[in-house]
């Protein structure tokens, strides 16, 4: 397999598993958060529409939880996956 | 396939029960995803298909759950454990006659109890809906004989230890069927009210917890070493999420029903139980990505290993949600919302099933000495799943969120209802990408056993390169 296409196809699998795996833990650690600090005015529940996405209200803080988990998890690959691969190119080498 | 079925044993060809047992699995898996999305289909689009009471969502929904339970997930570990326990054990399965016939009944079984869900006659106790007698049938044609074919391949082995993977076979095959007899018996007895609460989850975790769980991880253990050519990083590890699955993971049956009048006691310890679920399954993860040491450029190239590690991977986030949205504060936001619908499909159709997935390509190859007939469909397959089940996953995640706190401040249901509808939708996109995804794969199997290129002895499939 060409260099260029397993860069192509490193990519989006970090995309994907990054942000699955990341998302998943951000929604524990965003409901766990929510419980915890407990619920604010009614208006505040942010469930229609675009209100989901609003980081102040109640479920828009647990939906940007798991997308910044999402992205901090594809970092993660992207620096351990890297790392990994120099190592493997030193042994090779 | 069914003219061995009155055959002598040592007249049939080795694998051929494994062989009937991985091609049953995918088309039950053609199936029970084709019912998802369509009943995806009614929750997103709720006009469609409506005035006949067969086609209503509540007859069709534990159609669905049993087709992919019992059907796809199960029959896949059957045509695993065919494959694997002999291999692993250097000898044949003990019988292919007794394999071929369980296979047989099997389907018969699985066709007949859902035909009898589908009619509406239920027990009504999630994931355990068949009737008694199915329930019965199942526990005497299928699950016991099974059992008896890998217990004495396993003893019949001509190697001196037991491998991690038939540990884990040997000791769920037992269980399942403790779980099947136990789970089931308020409907054998007539019991009811919170013992027949308690007893129903009692089931439907243990079928998850101790069976499809500790499977799917065996076959990890076997196809990544087996791939890849790296002995497993562990097997101190590998003991250590054995016992800790066996130990911590049968009793958190309570955390189903963390509202319920249950003695607390039971709640608070089978929440602490479900928080341990972490130990196995940090075990597990950590185990196989070690043993990927020095050949992660096989996740990107190889489709078996690309299948198993994205399933490992998934079961990071399982875990965490799993460990932690049974204890009391997050149940309380999250309990009975899409959440928890999100989370049983990170587990069934994440976590596991790409771990069969991939147990079944190796599979089918090795047993047919057949290299895969198109890495093209066998790619599309993959991405198919994985993006199909990714939309799914975090848009029902998403709905559960607005669904919770549409509880907690008590929003009006049908609030609810609208605001969730965009979700609903991509919910549907998502199952109906898994679906298209699996009608490739029976395709390409297919395909794979008419003109797959011939494996010679002693190779692996994946060595040879395409000829076309």
């Amino acid at each position: 397999m060409s260099a260029e296409k397993k860069t192509y196809r490193s990519f989006w699998l970090i995309l994907v598993s990054g942000m699955l795996t990341g998302m998943g833990n951000g929604s524990v650690f965003g409901a766990a958060m929510m419980c915890l600090m407990g619920r604010g005015g009614f208006a505040n529940w942010g469930g229609a529409g675009m209100d989901s996405y609003n980081p102040s209200t109640f479920t828009g803080f647990v939906d940007w939880t798991m997308i910044v988990f999402g992205l901090a998890f594809c970092v993660i690959l992207v620096v351990g996956l890297g790392g990994h691969e120099k190592l493997e190119a030193k042994q090779a080498a | 396939m069914f003219k061995y079925l009155f055959a002598k044993n040592e007249d049939i060809p080795a694998g051929s029960a494994a062989v009937f047992f991985g091609f049953s699995a995918i088309v039950w898996f053609v199936i029970g995803t084709g019912l998802g999305s369509f009943n995806a289909a009614k929750l997103a689009f709720p006009d469609f298909v409506t005035g006949n009471m067969y086609f209503a969502f509540g007859h069709m929904r534990q159609v669905h759950v049993h087709a992919v339970i019992f059907g796809w997930i199960s029959m896949a570990f059957a045509m695993a454990m065919m494959y694997i326990a002999p291999a692993l054990g250097n000898n044949k399965l003990w019988s292919e006659k007794l394999g071929l016939w369980n296979c047989m009944f099997w389907n018969v079984g699985l066709a007949l109890g859902l035909t009898v869900l589908w009619a509406g006659i239920t027990s009504g106790r999630e994931y355990s809906d068949f009737p008694w007698p199915i329930d019965l049938y199942l526990a005497v044609f299928v699950f016991i004989p099974l059992a008896l074919n890998v217990w004495m391949t396993v003893l019949n082995r001509k190697t001196q230890g037991i491998y991690t993977t038939n540990w884990f076979f040997i000791a769920s095959l037992f269980m399942v069927i403790i779980v099947f007899l136990v789970g089931n018996s308020p409907e054998f007895f007539h019991l009811s009210g919170l013992t027949e609460a308690y007893l129903t989850w009692w089931f439907a975790h243990n079928v998850l917890g101790l069976w499809i769980t500790p499977v799917a991880a065996a076959i990890a253990y076997y196809t990544v070493p087996k791939v890849t050519g790296n002995p497993l990083y562990s097997h101190r590890i590998g003991h250590l999420h054995f016992w800790s699955v066996v130990v911590f993971y049968s009793t958190p049956a309570a955390h189903h029903l963390m509202s319920a009048p249950l003695p607390e006691w039971l709640k608070s310890f089978a929440s602490v139980e479900g928080v341990l679920i972490l130990v196995p399954a940090i075990a597990f993860v950590s185990n196989i990505m070690l043993t990927m040491k020095g050949k992660w450029y096989m996740f990107v190239e190889n489709i078996e290993i690309r299948f198993t590690i994205t399933g490992c991977l998934m079961a990071i986030p399982l875990n965490m949600q799993g460990g932690f949205q049974q204890t009391r504060a997050i149940n309380w936001y999250i309990h009975g919302t899409g959440w928890i619908v999100a989370h049983a499909h990170l587990a069934l159709l994440g976590f596991s099933t790409f771990l069969e997935g991939a147990a079944v390509y190796l599979g089918l190859q090795t047993i047919m000495r057949r290299k895969l007939y198109s890495l093209t469909l066998a790619n599309m397959h993959f991405w198919l799943l994985l993006i199909g089940f990714t939309i799914y996953w975090v848009s029902m995640t998403i709905a559960g969120l607005i669904q919770g706190a549409g509880k907690i401040y008590e929003v009006p249901y049908i609030d609810v209802v609208i605001a969730e509808h965009p979700y609903m939708i991509a919910r549907w996109i998502g199952g109906t990408l898994v679906f298209v995804g699996n009608v490739l794969w029976l395709y390409n199997m297919w395909m794979t056993a008419r003109k797959g290129t011939e494996v010679p002895v002693g190779r692996m499939p994946h060595e040879l390169s395409y000829e076309r």
